[in-house]
């Protein structure tokens, strides 16, 4: 027990040696050399600071503005071309929209007749009928089928546009932003934001 | 991935695309055996007042016979009665009496056979004859 609380005790004195020994190489004036930031004076700091504020601001009004993928995915899964809508792509949500309910629209209307004759089919009593009625669903069941396919194909596919376009928009917005604050005699760039008189 | 999807979407068209033969007389589905064609007899018998059909009963799993009636060959073809044989009858025969029948117009006629669970076979090729009024004594 005793050995145990020696060997503790030297293990803690010994990370506190290390850390003593880290302590000197750090170079706590080189951290914190202003002019590894560009920064030659207090003026420059300040700026520095206002533009960071600036970019803030920005990144903020982005944020509030901006399309998030889920929800508009979500829009598009319950009616067809609502996420392109959401996006402001009104002719392409409008193409969507219509083709999903042409396309549907034919789709019910082939089954509708096709379980019309079905249902005569399954009433028949005579082996005539029986046959004609049957062959007499079949071919508009098939193209409701096919219909429903094709709907289901403009569905998946407003689906992945929905993705494309937001991302699309979120692109466009920043840029948005970005010109309307170049507007302002402002400029954002890489290295940090410019201010031009 | 669009392979898989374009093949799912496809094995689901494919599997979608029969229409279940659910009709319990149907005897793609069922075992049931479809009712002989019928042969009636060519020249129906016409008495005054009166037009008798007769036909043969083959070997059949016919349990009873409907008899149709139309006034053209290709028309609708009405059903007018039923007649269920005795097992001893090798002919069926049906007399129709019908009081609306009009004088000197032709009348044409069909009759198919139905089996126990009522399936109605083909019907048979059409008989036609000129009716002839009973007239008031």
């Amino acid at each position: 027990m005793r050995k145990i609380s020696i060997l503790s005790s030297l293990f803690i004195i010994f990370m506190l040696t290390q850390n003593v020994v880290f302590a000197r190489d750090f170079d706590l004036r080189k951290f914190s050399e202003p002019s590894k930031y560009g920064w030659e004076s207090p003026e420059d700091f300040k700026a520095a600071r206002s533009n960071l504020l600036e970019r803030q601001k920005l990144l903020d009004r982005y944020e509030n503005n901006k399309q998030t993928i889920r929800k508009n995915l979500i829009k598009s899964a319950i009616v067809p071309g609502w996420g392109h809508f959401s996006c402001q792509k009104y002719t392409k949500g409008t193409i969507i929209l219509s083709l999903e309910l042409v396309v549907m629209g034919i789709g019910i209307y082939y089954y509708d007749r096709a379980m019309t004759y079905y249902d005569k089919y399954k009433k028949a009593d005579y082996i005539v009928e029986i046959n004609q009625y049957y062959n007499d669903a079949k071919t508009p069941y098939l193209y409701s089928q096919g219909f429903f396919v094709l709907g289901m194909l403009v569905w998946l596919y407003s689906m992945y546009d929905t993705v494309n376009v937001t991302d699309q928009y979120n692109q466009e917005l920043w840029e948005k932003i970005f010109f309307n604050y170049k507007k302002d005699g402002l400029q954002v760039g890489i290295n940090g934001i410019t201010v031009r008189f | 991935m669009y392979r898989y999807i374009i093949f799912f979407l496809l094995a689901l068209m494919i599997l979608a695309c029969s229409l279940d033969r659910s009709n319990p007389l149907d005897p793609q589905n069922n075992d049931i055996e479809i009712p002989n064609k019928v042969v009636i007899n060519p020249l129906p018998l016409v008495s005054i007042g009166v037009v008798h059909l007769t036909w043969e009963r083959q070997n059949s799993v016919a349990v009873g016979y409907y008899i149709y009636r139309s006034m053209s060959h290709n028309g609708l073809y009405e059903r007018i009665g039923t007649y269920i044989p005795a097992d001893e009858d090798s002919l069926g025969t049906y007399d129709d009496y019908d009081e609306d029948l009009e004088n000197e117009t032709w009348y044409y006629y069909k009759v198919s056979g139905y089996n126990v669970y009522g399936l109605e076979g083909y019907r048979s090729n059409y008989v036609y004859t000129n009716f002839l009024e009973r007239h008031a004594e």
